[in-house]
């Protein structure tokens, strides 16, 4: 090919590169942004929580000695006062409620609440919370409260204490201008260095006639970007500190007056100051409880330590130094001492350390996407070779990434959307909508490619992505199981339609190199696999599962774009055959086909859409972790897939080690699901996620050789595309299958049983199968011998 | 103050849960019960449940002023009686009264009503009943006792110890089984227990002659504790060995109420009123919601009391830990309950 010297067409392909780097830039500083805030928000309003929290074991403590003093909440009269003169003294609070066992108000320190109904939210988690305090973000705002029980475990009355959230938007309007103005800087002037590197390697790309690799583009979008999001880092950890400190201190004024008062009720029982025993362990109990406190002292008129936990500072006794709360012991007007609470500006920096991982994991994607783009900018560019082919990687990792996105969060909402009154749905119902989503794609996915052909791969692909756009919106917006079922249907055919008419695009385009036009067409799925999910569960967490579904609307509508600038083709009559179920019934009637389809094909993908699509999001809420660490097991499955489907691929050369691979694969599989089991956390889930990609990844390339060698004799007949069809057709049952047996043995069993009989069902599997197509090696090798 | 302080608890109670009506019985229910020592705070809380429950029942009341002589005449007249319900106090009075599980005698035991027993501290040991969990038999009831595993770790968080000092009437059963307790709770926890029995006099029955010189071995044999299980005898002369601890120095942990008011430091023990409004929510299930008594398992409170007897503490120079005026219930003998 002749080098590109055309100035104008050169400009072009420079323009795009520039916008490419603008576009990353604007990515990685909207990521940023929106976690750094979203944290902030989080450590502000657990500290505030924490504050009312605090407020709510005081009036506790406060009712018990009413009581013993004479008063009680069996009169009611005085039980408002009670509760207004607490409301008071804590300008946090709104109104205390006091409900009984029924959600029924039955004092309240505003008259007019006294016989309401609390929302049933806020009565679960009073009736589950025992002794402890509890807090939950109800309908109605933020509530913290306590329990009051009797001695055999009978509730006299739920206090529920309701907060504003004034100080938290306060402390968060201030941060956002301060986090507003260093992202514009730091990322602004990221995007203009990115702007700059990549515009001179783009002229120097062209004067070489485009030969030059494409990596270097690569590196100079992101690296300006890596030292924007470290700098912003540093500057947003300044924020954090301006914010959260003085909050800290106001909870540590909060927490101190609840140990003055032990140490008042101590000096009353006629022990004096400095003969108090356990003083130093209630601190300590109460920094391993407030880790921002860097020491708790209590000193003596005269400033001299009397007790402490903690580095306590020679300057303990000046109040006037910032981020200290001192809070005054007296007794009758005389003082004799003080609480001093230092907060450690330490704190704040774990805070950020938190993020690094979901900072990575935006690196990451930034990654994929700077070289995605690149390659779709330089693919692309008029002249380029396989331009026509390249154009539908775009369309296609954009499409497929806006499903990918909803992956971790799709359990989560049909959960909340199924179920009623805040209580989550069974596990059998939240499979549902996946598991029909996958019947969808499977059962029309033939229908869909003939289609597809008939009317032209370029008008079906964006009639695929205009569905596709129309079902996120509806999910987006679902109200309850019924549409949300509807809604993800017409997601469900977008998909089938875009996957079937991208891949008859790629045929077509590719002619004779199937092979490469393959490669572009996986490996557009393989990017949007790792960039969806992880981006999906930050998102989920931080802006809601609706919004996550909204954005994905947005995506196929982005879609759109590259779509309709692909060549238009007239469409033509269908060339291949339907798959009946005659041939299905035929292939099947080939006993090794069969016992490589049954047990093992359909077990693989069972385990893959059950375990890592549906299992996988459930058990990591169950365990108390967001969305985002659920995007990040799928996402590390998509990147296993990358790395080492390749890898494997090159490994299967004979029968044997075919074979070998696809039960060894399941085995590999079976074991990590068994290892979930074993291990009830983190780390087993990420042997689990670990182990599910190795198998996969080992099995895949395989499983498909296999099939052809174990069919010669139908290949031969029918042809090798309706063979292929028929295993992928069944294939796909599994998937439809995956979320049903998981959400059955999650209902049934639990998490536990359902990992340990998903696992032990593999390891059946891949034994069955690795036994019986072993005894179908010789006849083979004597076969091709004889050939 | 603390008898009104667990009287608000039952009536508060009751505001708590005014919807959980039952199918109300149409006629009033006759509930006979027996006492051991007269009334205590056991049955107010009783009665007080009763009422803040609306339960249409009227109780009659029978005593056997610490005789068991008068047993038999009671059984007789509550059997003319025919009540729906019976309520015995104490191991004593519900043995005799109900029998033994495995030894009912229909002639001197009531067996065709059904029964609830309150502060009995071993049922099962007493062989009230088989298993806490199934009655087997037309009772139910409600146990006073803490676990013992509570008991230890209350002691250990007002001052840590390695030696637990005991005294015992070897006579005594329950006794007896509270000492292999603690025993086996010392191998598992790594503490030494001291025990000293009263010594038996010729008719098997402990002698407190020596009550303090017993104390005193304790004290010079390195215990740190004095631990007081529930044993009857020594509850009759507890102040004067509570008074000899306190006097050497020794901090005394009490196993049951009666022997917190007698002088111990402290103690976990339950409330009676508690022990009262538990049975009679045990009675109410009963009477009301018509549940059989053998399905209803023998419970002990689920929250107990951590008296500190403020007077003692101040004299022994070993005040709470500061944690523990949260939750601890005060006693002042100079100046009341705080």
């Amino acid at each position: 090919m002749p080098p590109n010297t055309d100035p104008a067409q050169a400009g072009a392909g420079v323009r795009r590169l520039l916008a490419v780097a603008l576009v990353v830039c604007l990515f990685g500083a909207l990521m940023a942004t929106v976690l750094t805030r979203a944290k902030l928000e989080q450590g502000l309003s657990q500290i505030i929580q924490a504050r009312v929290v605090s407020a709510a074991r005081e009036l506790a403590r406060s009712v018990e000695r009413a009581q013993g003093l004479g008063l009680s909440l069996a009169e009611l009269d005085t039980l408002p006062a009670l509760l207004e003169r607490h409301r008071r003294s804590e300008p946090l609070l709104d109104r205390i409620d006091v409900f009984d066992e029924e959600g029924r108000i039955v004092a309240s320190s505003r008259a007019d609440r006294v016989g309401a109904q609390v929302p049933g939210e806020l009565r679960r988690v009073a009736q589950v919370s025992d002794e402890l305090p509890w807090a939950v973000a109800s309908d109605d705002g933020p509530v913290a409260g306590v329990s009051l029980r009797t001695g055999y475990g009978l509730v006299i009355g739920h206090f529920g204490l309701h907060y504003a959230e004034r100080e938290l938007a306060a402390a968060m309007a201030v941060a956002d201008r301060r986090l507003a103005g260093a992202a514009v800087v730091c990322f602004g002037l990221a995007a203009l260095s990115s702007m700059i590197a990549v515009g001179w390697l783009a002229r120097r790309r062209a004067a070489h006639g485009g030969r030059s690799p494409r990596w270097p583009l690569t590196a100079a979008c992101l690296l300006p970007l890596v030292l924007a999001m470290a700098v912003f880092g540093l500057e947003s950890q300044r924020a954090f500190s301006e914010q959260l400190v003085p909050q800290a201190a106001r909870k540590a004024a909060a927490l101190g007056s609840g140990l003055a008062g032990l140490i008042e009720r101590a000096r009353g029982a006629g022990f004096s100051y400095r003969s108090l025993y356990g003083v130093d362990q209630a601190m300590r109990e109460l920094r391993e409880h407030n880790p921002e406190l860097a020491f708790v002292a209590a000193i003596d008129a005269e400033g001299a330590v009397v007790f402490a936990d903690g580095p306590v500072p020679p300057d303990v006794a000046r109040d006037d130094i910032s981020g200290r709360a001192v809070v005054p012991l007296a007794d009758q007007g005389q003082r004799y001492g003080s609480l001093v609470f230092g907060i450690d500006p330490a704190f704040v920096r774990a805070l950020l350390a938190d993020m690094r991982l979901d900072v990575a994991v935006v690196l990451l994607v930034a990654l994929v996407l700077a070289s995605e783009l690149v390659r779709h900018a330089n693919g692309t560019a008029p002249g380029a070779p396989d331009g026509a082919l390249m154009r539908i990687r775009a369309p296609v990792f954009t499409f497929i990434l806006a499903e990918e996105l909803t992956r971790p969060c799709l359990p989560a909402y049909v959960g909340r959307l199924a179920g009623s009154d805040g209580e989550a749905a069974a596990p059998l119902v939240v499979g549902l909508p996946i598991a029909l989503f996958m019947l969808i794609v499977a059962v029309g996915q033939p229908a869909f490619g003939r289609w597809s052909e008939r009317i032209g791969r370029r008008r079906a692909l964006i009639i695929g992505a205009s569905i596709g756009a129309v079902g996120f919106a509806g999910s987006a917006l679902a109200h309850g199981l019924i549409d949300l079922v509807a809604w993800r249907s017409l997601c469900a055919a977008g998909y089938g339609i875009v996957f079937a008419a991208g891949q008859g695009y790629v045929l077509e385009q590719a002619g004779s190199g199937r092979t490469r036009g393959f490669a572009v067409f996986v490996g557009a799925i393989m990017a949007a696999t790792v960039c969806g999910p992880s981006i999906g569960g930050i998102l989920a967490d931080q802006l809601g599962q609706r919004a996550t579904f909204a954005l994905a609307a947005a995506l196929c509508l982005l879609a759109l774009a590259p779509m309709l600038a692909l060549p238009a083709q007239p469409g033509h009559p269908p060339q291949s055959a339907a798959i009946g179920a005659g041939s299905l019934i035929r292939l099947l009637a080939n006993r090794r086909f069969a016992v490589l389809t049954l047990f093992a094909a359909i077990p693989a993908k069972v385990l893959l859409i059950g375990v890592l699509f549906y299992l996988v999001p459930l058990y990591v809420a169950e365990l108390g972790h967001g969305q985002a660490a659920a995007g990040r097991l799928i996402m590390l499955y998509g990147l296993l897939m990358v790395v080492l489907v390749p890898l494997a691929a090159r490994r299967g050369e004979t029968f044997a080690r075919r074979l070998a691979l696809v039960t060894g694969g399941l085995g590999v599989t079976g074991a990590g699901v068994l290892a979930a089991a074993a291990m009830p956390d983190q780390a087993g889930l990420l042997v689990l996620v670990g182990l599910l990609g190795l198998g996969q990844a080992l099995a895949i390339s395989a499983q498909s050789a296999l099939v052809g060698e174990l069919c010669r004799d139908e290949v031969a007949h029918h042809g090798v595309d309706a063979v292929y069809g028929a295993y992928r057709m069944l294939e796909r049952l599994g998937n439809v299958a995956g979320p049903l047996v998981a959400g059955a043995l999650l209902s049934t069993v639990g998490f536990g049983g359902a990992f340990s009989v998903l696992g032990a069902t593999a390891m059946v599997c891949a034994l069955v199968s690795g036994l019986v197509l072993a005894r179908a090696r010789v006849p083979l090798a004597v076969a091709r011998s004889a050939a | 103050m603390t008898t009104r302080r667990r009287l608000i608890l039952a009536a508060t109670a009751a505001m708590a849960w005014p919807a959980l009506a039952a199918t109300r019985p149409q006629r009033r229910l006759t509930i006979c019960a027996v006492t051991y020592r007269g009334r205590t705070r056991v049955e107010d809380g009783f009665e007080a449940y009763l009422a803040a429950r609306r339960v249409p029942a009227d109780i009659r009341w029978h005593d056997i002023a610490r005789d068991k002589a008068r047993l038999p005449a009671i059984v007789e007249a509550i059997r003319s009686e025919r009540p729906d319900l019976v309520y015995t106090w104490g191991t004593t009075v519900s043995l005799g009264v109900l029998g033994p599980y495995d030894g009912i005698d229909p002639a001197r035991h009531l067996t065709d009503v059904p029964a609830v027993f309150t502060l009995v501290a071993d049922p099962v040991g007493a062989r009230l009943v088989p298993s806490m969990a199934s009655p087997a038999r037309a009772l139910t009831g409600v146990t006073h006792m803490a676990p013992l595993d509570a008991q230890i770790r209350a002691m250990s968080s007002y001052r840590s110890f390695e030696r637990l000092g005991l005294i015992y009437s070897p006579s005594e059963q329950n006794s007896r089984l509270v000492v292999a307790g603690i025993e086996a709770l010392g191998r598992r926890s790594r503490f030494e227990v001291l025990m000293r029995p009263f010594p038996l006099d010729g008719a098997g029955r402990p002698d407190g002659a020596g009550a303090e010189h017993l104390v005193d071995a304790l004290q010079q044999g390195g215990a740190e504790w004095l631990y007081l299980p529930p044993d009857s005898f020594l509850t009759t002369i507890a102040p004067r060995i509570l008074a000899r601890a306190t006097e050497v120095g020794l901090p005394t942990f009490a196993s049951t109420e009666a022997l917190v008011r007698a002088g111990a430091l402290t103690g976990v023990v339950s409330g009676y009123e508690s022990v009262g409004q538990f049975t009679a929510f045990k009675a109410e299930q009963i009477l009301i919601h018509g549940r059989s008594p053998a399905s209803i398992p023998v419970e002990t409170l689920t929250r107990f009391s951590l008296p500190v007897n403020l007077a003692v503490a101040r004299r022994l120079g070993l005040p709470p830990p500061l944690a523990m005026f949260d939750y601890a219930e005060l006693i002042d003998t100079d100046g009341g309950t705080r």
